[in-house]
């Protein structure tokens, strides 16, 4: 459409004026701040990268980005998993609709006012005083029926009977599956199962040799690392294997579960009220990571929930048909199908994770070292005397940290709209 | 008979197979509302039961309606000037929420439906701009606002939202806006409609789904905004939003559970009538939004 010369810049003037003075000339100010000691004073001096290796050298700054990137492996992983869980869950139950709007509401509400609801889960007491803290407060109850003599013993020969059902399922589950290995490998020649349960075995003899080394006091060398990691995965794989048969599978894990959950409730018997916020490090960066899961986890579920509303039934029908189990149609059918989605929202949770500020600054502010790359550049900030080159300098990494994950999330987005 | 008993058991056997499928579903829904029914049902104890006893005790006596108080509200509302940072909230959203996509919308419009030169330029440099963090802004942008005397003022927080959330607003709008079939704009040019003509009578009517989707996200963006309102409100608390008012509040009255709950509940108020009374596009605006840098 024709127009004269100057109109297009009419519509445009406005937006452009306040691009320009609020992103572009700051952005550029700051990176040119970044190397300079002293910026706005007169006597500033350049300093090239110096800031850059000040920050570096700071022990605050390495602390926040350890945390970063505990916050990412953990946050990501668990608010993809739960979102997809319940995607997957929700779509074969009645009360969709309402069990969504209770998992998606924190997304509604500020971080300010999450970090409010968490901070007092997580309140504490001295143990002469009633614990108010949800989670201190549920531990003390859990603590005072594991001292009850008659629940005491009811739990530990619970945990008895249901951890020997569990070892005898489980031993029922490998055999089914060991026979059926051999049965294929003899009819049909066929390598891949007898192959896995070869491995399996192998890393059960991994494992008992370990339990050997574990027995006697830790030499700290290599081998004893890398057995160890061999007896841990070889666990993990057995246990996947049994809990995968059809028909023990569901008994040997329902039992487990069982025998896991009165040995965690004994386990309380002596429990102590813990001010979870000070435990450093793990402790109090999981409690704060949890309360960003509960933020985040409904914006997973809504977006894998309509890219799992978007399989075309009959495939899921057929993959039943042919004999797969559920955990087999999960796998095989929903998870490749939805990997395009399950890759958008990881960046998307990447990008949310680095730039968190909110939880921390309320909750925390950092201390017991649980600062954040966010929180780190603001308290240097409005560090006294402001040291702006260095706080320029933690600015610009974060951003070289976020715009990988930016350009892909744009990138794939363009490519959705030119499908559309 | 005996077909009426097979078909009966084999319901009883569905129904019990379905077990885990509710128990896993329940539970994870009761973890998630628990931390809030926590937080709403203490901000009406009064502020002795609350240091005496869990929250969860008042559920041993139900019905005990003297249990429950207003007074929390009351006193935060009135005495930690909560009302004053509620009010402040909404004048500094309302304001920051309509300014950006207003300008927002006409850029939009002059990117899809006017030729100029170098637009495929200055288009590819406003969407760049949306992986901009806050943060990167923050030192110019201060001692800019200290420097014109808006530091602390309502009228710098609508500029500055406005700045943040225009690069998206613009991208998203102007996917909308350039989708429109083309036929429409040339029939209405046929007939002699100026671009001003088409872009308020044409553009922004059928734009009104996708402006409540973003005006949703914008809204709620800037109502839940901490970090913004604490560089450019910094101490000033006559404009300090609520959730800067509350982030103080933790400062000073750390343990006074009965100020921080009720302070809380009041700042969820807003968002959730807006997320329980506009669900479908409140989802759609935050899909929207989740591409904001």
């Amino acid at each position: 459409m024709k127009v004269r010369g100057y109109v297009p810049w009419l519509y445009l003037a406005p937006a452009l004026f306040i691009l320009g003075v609020f992103l572009v000339y700051p952005t550029v100010e700051t990176f040119i701040v970044s190397l300079y000691k002293n910026y706005y004073r007169p006597d500033r001096v350049f300093v090239g990268l110096a800031n850059y290796l000040d920050a570096f050298d700071d022990r605050g700054m390495l602390i926040a980005f350890r945390n970063n990137f505990v916050w990412l492996v953990v946050m990501t992983s668990a608010t993809v998993g739960l979102g997809l869980l319940l995607a997957v869950l929700l779509d074969r139950v009645r009360y969709e609709a309402l069990a969504k709007s209770v998992i998606f509401m924190p997304m509604a509400i500020s971080f300010t006012a999450a970090s409010i609801i968490w901070r007092f889960v997580y309140a504490y007491r001295p143990p002469s005083r009633p614990q108010i803290g949800l989670l201190n407060g549920l531990l003390m109850g859990l603590k005072d029926w594991a001292n009850t003599p008659a629940v005491q013993a009811a739990l530990t020969l619970g945990a008895g009977i249901f951890g020997v059902l569990a070892a005898l399922f489980w031993g029922l589950a490998l055999a089914r599956v060991v026979a059926e290995a051999v049965r294929r490998w003899r009819d049909e020649r066929h390598l891949e199962g007898l192959a896995r349960v070869g491995l399996a075995g192998f890393l059960l003899l991994g494992l008992f040799y370990a339990i050997g080394i574990a027995a006697r006091p830790p030499t700290g060398s290599l081998w004893e690392f890398l057995w160890f990691l061999l007896a841990v995965g070889g666990a993990g794989g057995l246990l996947i294997v049994g809990a995968q048969d059809r028909r023990w599978g569901p008994l040997f894990l329902g039992s487990l579960l069982l025998a896991l959950g009165a040995r965690f409730v004994l386990d309380q018997a002596d429990f102590q009220p813990q001010a979870w916020l000070t435990l450093r490090p793990w402790v109090n960066n999981l409690a704060l990571i949890v309360a960003g899961i509960w933020v985040w986890t409904g914006f997973c579920m809504v977006v894998l929930s309509a890219a799992y509303k978007g399989i075309p039934s009959e495939m899921l029908e057929a993959a039943r048909i042919d004999g797969a189990n559920e955990w087999q149609v999960f796998w095989h059918v929903t998870v490749p199908f939805m990997k395009s989605t399950l890759a958008a929202i990881t960046t998307t949770i990447i990008i949310f994770v680095l730039k968190t500020f909110d939880i921390v600054y309320v909750m925390t502010n950092g201390a017991f070292d649980t600062e954040v790359l966010a929180n780190y550049m603001i308290r240097t900030l409005y560090s006294f005397p402001p040291r702006y080159g260095k706080a320029s300098a933690v600015a610009i990494v974060l951003m070289l940290l976020i715009v990988p994950f930016i350009v892909i999330n744009l990138r794939r987005f363009r490519a959705q709209e030119a499908v559309r | 008979m005996r077909m009426r008993r097979r078909m009966w058991t084999r319901t009883l056997r569905r129904a019990l197979a379905a077990i885990p499928l509710h128990g896993v579903i329940v539970t994870l829904c009761v973890l998630w509302l628990t931390p809030t029914v926590g937080l709403f049902i203490t901000s009406f104890r009064p502020r002795s039961a609350i240091s005496d006893s869990g929250w969860w005790t008042v559920f041993l006596h139900p019905f005990e309606m003297t249990q429950f108080t207003l007074e929390n509200y009351r006193q935060v509302l009135f005495e930690n000037d909560i009302w004053i940072s509620f009010l402040n909230s909404l004048k500094i959203t309302v304001p920051s929420t309509i300014l950006p996509i207003l300008i927002a919308a006409f850029a939009a419009y002059a990117f899809a439906w006017m030729r100029f030169r170098g637009r495929t330029l200055l288009l590819m440099v406003v969407i760049g701009l949306i992986v901009v963090p806050l943060q990167i802004t923050f030192i110019p942008l201060l001692r800019l606002f200290v420097n014109l005397g808006i530091n602390g003022t309502f009228f710098g927080l609508w500029l500055a939202h406005t700045g943040y959330g225009l690069p998206l607003l613009v991208y998203m709008l102007r996917n909308f806006i350039g989708g429109l079939p083309r036929e429409l704009f040339e029939s209405a040019a046929i007939d002699g409609a100026s671009h001003w003509t088409m872009f308020v009578r044409l553009v922004l009517p059928l734009s009104v789904p996708v402006i409540a989707s973003l005006a949703i996200f914008q809204f709620l963006w800037v109502w839940n905004d901490l970090i913004v309102a604490l560089i450019f409100v910094g101490g000033a608390a006559q404009t300090s939003p609520i959730t800067l008012t509350i982030a103080n509040l933790i400062g000073s009255h750390g343990e006074d559970w009965q100020l921080l709950t009720s302070a809380a509940f009041v700042s969820m108020v807003v968002p959730l009538i807006v997320f329980f009374s506009l669900q479908r596009y409140f989802v759609r605006g935050i899909l929207a939004g989740s591409l904001k840098g």
